[in-house]
This record gives structure tokens, sequence and C-alpha cells, in this order.
């Protein structure tokens, strides 16, 4: 593996660069003269805290940094509670301590560059990090103007919440001040995107909330696909506790979602309709993060092809890409996928650090989706890599069955929760 | 070259039979259980009510709930890998009892059962946890009583010790040991016969309230 990885680099670099790169080493004669390997993480969610903590870990001679532009991480996972009132926003807040505490060196910075050929890293700040190992975690930036005037500005309208934060808060707020008997509109992508099943989870949350506070009102799901994530659970959920409140409109109805907005009039056309609301939630197309596309780890798709087995970058050896911009064919874009690859990428990095074989990776999903405060629905999955390595099969897993009682939903509920506590642990404590 | 290796590792008959291009690279024991602890927590123990603590259970316990998962199914199957396990002087003593779940029965249909006495290595020689949680203290003077009469002759310690090789009371979460407590009554989870017998006799004479005791007694104790 790492010797394909150094030809490949030779191959793209040239031969000039090639002997300049074999003296730097790659790694190599760093360990053999004793100075310890430097690992760089852009990106503290997830995926990045995880890979940081699992390569220290693993190996604690290994000098870890983490650049975070942040200072706080607000969790993706449970923040469409929030929006249904069953969560302070708060409680998706989480820090850096932990980390800094297992001897990571924590950055507060904005990574801005990379420099594949002297393997360093620039931020905002001006500083440089040598690595000899990168990870790139750095989750998904939107692609504005996809949908016709949905740029940045016009989310301060009408707010994504697809990163939790701010806009978790504004779209909440704007729910709250809805007159009851209004109408609110969720605008789901096209695959593949952050969380899946999220905006249907979301159109629970919305309904939960609304039936208890303005029960005369309505969520409308305009989506662009006509299937989507754990479908037949949410469909039976919404009948069975927002009977009549949430209609959901395939793509095939409309030509294939909203294609545009119109901020002043409050209102989101498809290629056939025009639809107006008093909440408008859209969630728009999404790439890898600012990172993976300055650096030139993003193809065409706007995401970052990778060796499954490792996430190393097919386009640059020596960086890794992992979590939600990564294309990791065969997992889905989600937390729980995020902390598996990040343990498998750790474990790759450790490895090639140490000149060993790292094993076969194993990869695990687990995603709970919460319908109302006594009734959880999931979906799990274990993975293995495909013999010729080109996908992850799934192996294993399946949804809550569709008779599950209403104990089993209960419980699905209590390990959600309980779910959130142990991924957020593992993340950052 | 790994494949090279994996054959000094095992026993050259066994290596020839099931040595296939597929199981040329095994994952390793920590990539295993990296998968687990991100709803499990971080080396086995739980930051979460619901959810147990692995760190600390027996390598008998561990594996045998795992293949009552996997084979929830498949009565046929749970009992010929049950007799696979025992083959492994490691697992000789391993009894069999089936157990339902919501999720674990999707999950552990994914490994191997040699991957399965991977996993179960690894939590088996981690300490059991003692969570802090809140309990009552006069409910948990009655808990007490009822254990030494019904559960200490198996659970000593609370089931804190891992010479009785049974589940872990003391240190796990009380809703945790809540769900499972109602399995045992409800017939969801097989209850070794002994245990059958106690359990039924406890719920009988002290109804919930002594299952609640139960709990507030585990709760309580502190290693």
């Amino acid at each position: 593996m790492i010797q394909f990885n150094r030809r490949n680099f030779i191959k793209g670099a040239g031969a000039a660069t090639a002997v300049t790169g074999a003296a730097a080493g790659l790694g190599f004669p760093l360990i053999a003269s004793g100075a310890a390997s430097k690992v760089v993480v852009v990106g503290g969610g997830p995926a990045g805290a995880i890979a940081a903590k699992y390569v220290k870990k693993a190996n604690k001679a290994i000098d870890v940094t983490l650049i975070e532009a942040d200072e706080h991480y607000h969790t993706c996972f449970m923040s469409n509670e929030v929006l249904g009132g069953e969560r302070e926003f708060n409680d998706l807040r989480f820090n850096y301590k932990g980390l800094a505490k297992h001897g990571i060196n924590v950055v507060k910075a904005r990574a801005t560059g990379v420099d594949h050929k002297k393997k360093m890293v620039t931020t905002d700040a001006g500083r440089k990090y040598k690595f000899d190992r990168l990870v790139l975690a750095p989750g998904i930036d939107f692609v504005w103007n996809k949908i016709e005037n949905y740029d940045e500005a016009a989310s301060e309208r009408m707010p994504h919440a697809w990163k939790a934060g701010a806009q978790t808060t504004l779209l909440k707020k704007q729910v709250e001040a809805m007159a009851d008997g209004g109408t609110v509109i969720i605008a789901p992508p096209a695959n593949p995107f952050r969380c899946p099943p999220g905006p249907y989870e979301r159109a629970c949350q919305f309904a939960h909330y609304l039936k208890k506070h303005k029960p005369k009102s309505k969520v409308l799901v305009i989506d662009a696909k006509d299937k989507f994530s754990k479908q037949g659970l949410f469909v039976q959920g919404w009948k069975n506790r927002y009977d009549g409140m949430i209609e959901w409109i395939p793509g095939s109805e409309t030509g294939g979602g909203v294609v545009s907005v119109h901020k002043s009039k409050m209102s989101v056309s498809s290629e056939l309709d025009d639809f107006e609301a008093d909440v408008i939630n859209v969630i728009p197309p999404q790439k890898a993060g600012h990172i993976a596309q300055v650096s030139g780890c993003a193809d065409d798709s706007g995401w970052c092809p990778v060796h499954l087995d490792t996430f190393e970058s097919t386009i640059h050896p020596g960086v890794h890409i992992i979590g939600d911009a990564s294309i990791a064919t065969g997992l889905p874009k989600s937390g729980y996928a995020a902390n598996s690859e990040a343990k498998v990428c750790a474990a790759a990095v450790v490895a090639a650090l140490g000149g060993k074989s790292m094993g076969a990776p194993s990869y695990v999903n687990t995603c709970y989706s919460i319908v109302a405060p006594d009734y959880g629905i999931s979906v799990a999955a274990v993975y293995r890599l495909a013999e010729d390595k080109s996908k992850i099969n799934r192996v294993a897993g399946g949804l809550t069955p569709m008779d599950a009682s209403g104990e089993m939903l209960r419980r699905e509920v209590l390990y959600a929760h309980s779910w959130f506590e142990n991924i957020v642990a593992d993340t950052f404590a | 070259m790994f494949k090279r290796l994996l054959i000094h590792a095992a026993a050259p008959l066994a290596a020839a039979v099931c040595l296939s291009p597929v199981q040329a690279e095994m994952a390793t024991k920590e990539m295993l259980t990296g998968t687990c602890v991100a709803c499990h927590g971080t080396d086995g123990v739980s930051a979460g009510p619901a959810i147990p603590s692995l760190s600390g259970m027996t390598r008998n316990y561990f594996a045998t709930a795992m293949l009552a998962y996997k084979y929830d199914d498949d009565p046929d199957g749970l009992e010929k890998a049950m007799a696979e396990l025992e083959k492994d002087k490691m697992y000789e003593d391993a009894e069999m009892f089936t157990r339902a779940s919501t999720i674990m029965g999707r999950i552990a249909k994914g490994y191997t059962l040699d991957e399965i006495k991977r996993m179960a290595e690894v939590f088996a020689g981690g300490e059991p946890s003692v969570v802090q949680q809140s309990f009552d203290r006069s409910k948990a003077g009655d808990g007490e009583e009822l254990h030494e009469e019904y559960c200490d002759k198996c659970h000593a310690d609370g089931g804190l010790s891992p010479e009785d090789d049974v589940g872990l009371l003391a240190g796990q979460w009380t809703p945790y040991l809540e769900f499972t407590l109602a399995d045992y009554l409800e017939g969801r989870r097989e209850a070794p016969k002994k245990m059958r017998t106690k359990l039924k006799d406890m719920h009988k004479e002290h109804g919930m309230a002594g299952v609640q005791s139960l709990l507030h007694y585990y709760a309580s104790v502190r290693k």
C-alpha cells in the first residue's frame, strides 16, 4: 500500500521533485532518526476528533495536531430534537478540552491550504504545520445558487439548519413565531447529502412541536427524490402520530423538487409548481468542505475519492479524507459512519507510520431517528470491504421492524439518547 | 506477507481449511471493538443509561450474548454455533440462552464466531465499570436484602466477581438493568433454570416494588 502510494506520488510530482520527495522522507527517515511522526487532522467533528484521538490512543509517541476553526462544535445529530422543543440547544455543544487532555495539540485556526510537496498545512493565522500524514475531515459545504437565488444571504431568511449552530436557533425561532394554521416547507436535496434520514426526522420534530402548540399547521416536504431513508417507517410514524399534518411530495410530481426560491414572496418553485409558506427550510446540495476543495482532494463530483481500506486520497497520497467529505462508496454520510471511518483511518495512519499492516478494516453504521418522544426507529448495519476494494458491502443489518411493539419503539428513543451520550463522549471526552 | 504470518499463527491443518483469499487479512481485535464502542462507550464503559457497559464482561457472557443475537431467528444455527464455541477450551463452560433485542440482532449477524471471540477477549480484559448514579437509600437497603436472599449465590459482590461468570449487575446503569429484568420477567430473554425460579419467586413475593428495590441496590454498590 505504502509502496504503491509512493510510486503514485513520484508519477504525479515528476522526476525532479521525486528526488526531493524521497529526501524529505515521506515519514520513514523521521522515524529512523528518532523524531516523532507528525499527524495533522483538519476538522474537529465526529470524524476528525475521533481520528486524532484514536491515533494518539494507538501510539502516544505520534505527535497529533488538530486544527479546528471553532472553539465549540455543535452536533448535527439530535439537533432536530431542538427544533421539536425536546432538547436544549446547549446540549449539542462540545469543546476540545477533552482532546487536549489526551495530549492532542488543539489549534484554533482555519486551515487555508495544503502544500503537498512540502507536506505542510497553512492556516489563516499564518502558521504552517508539517505532517507525515494528513487527515482532512472538513464535513460539508453548501453549493450555493444551484437552487436559483439560494445563497448564504437567502439562508438567513430560509434557513438550512444543516450545520448545527446559529442556523438551528434561527429555524426554531421562525417556527415558534409562526401563527397557528401556518405551513412549514422542508426541501430536501437529491443524493448524496449529509444525514439521509435527517429531513424526514425533522418533519416529525416540526410536527411534534406544532401538534402541541399550533395544531392547525402543516409540514410540507417538497423532495428532490422519489424515495428516502427509512421511508416505510417514517410514513408509518407520520400516520400513527401526525395524521394529516405531514405531506410528502416526491420529486417525480414536481419535476425534481425545488429549483428556485423567492425570499420576498416567501415561496419556492419547482419546474411545475410554486409553493408559499410561512417557514421555509431549504436543505441545499452539498460538497466536501473548503479545505478538501482548495487542497485538490475533491473530484468533479465535489466529494473526495479515497481508497476504502485506508481512506487515503486517490489523488494525493499521504492525505486521508474521512466523514461526510469522502466518497465512502457503500457507507452513508452519517455521524456513526464518520466515527467508524475515522477509526479505520486512524489504524491505517498508525500502521503506515510504523511500516506495518493494519489488518482488514471493519465498519458499522447505527442511526436512530426520533419520530416522537416515545417513538424511535433505527437502521444499523455491519460492513466489509469488497474483495476488489471497489466498495464497502453491507454484510448484515436492517431497520426497526414495521410491526415493532410500542415498548420497543419507546426503548429505541432511550437507546438513541444513550447512543448520543456515548458517541459524543467517544468524540470529545 | 500477512498471509504467511497467519499460517504461522494458526495450526497448519486449520489454516489449510479456512484460509480462503477473503480471510487472508483479518481485522484486529481493536478494529472490531472500535465498531462497538461509539454506542457502548469508549473502552466499553457506557456513558448512556440505556446501553450496557461491556468492559469487564466475561468471555463466556459476551460471546454467548452475541451468538444469541446473531441467531435470534435460527435456533438450529445457535445450537451449532454454541457447539463450535465450546470446542474452544476458553469457552467450554459456555451456556446457551436466547435473547430478544431491538438492534443487536441486526448487528451481531455481521460478525463471525472468530470475530466475536476476539471482541470478547478485549472486553474481558477490561475492568467492570461502576457508574455513579442516584439511588434511594432505603429502597437500596430493601434491595440488598432481596439480593442476598435471591441473587447473591450466583451474583456475588453484586455481580462484579468475574469468577461467577455471569452478567454484571452492580455498576450497570439502572435503565439498562430495568429493561433486562423486564425482558426476563416477560419472556423475551431466557434465564438459566435456577435464575428463572429465583426471579419468579422474588417477583411473586415482592412484585415490581421488589424489582425496583433491587435496581436501587445495584445502583448503590461501589467497588
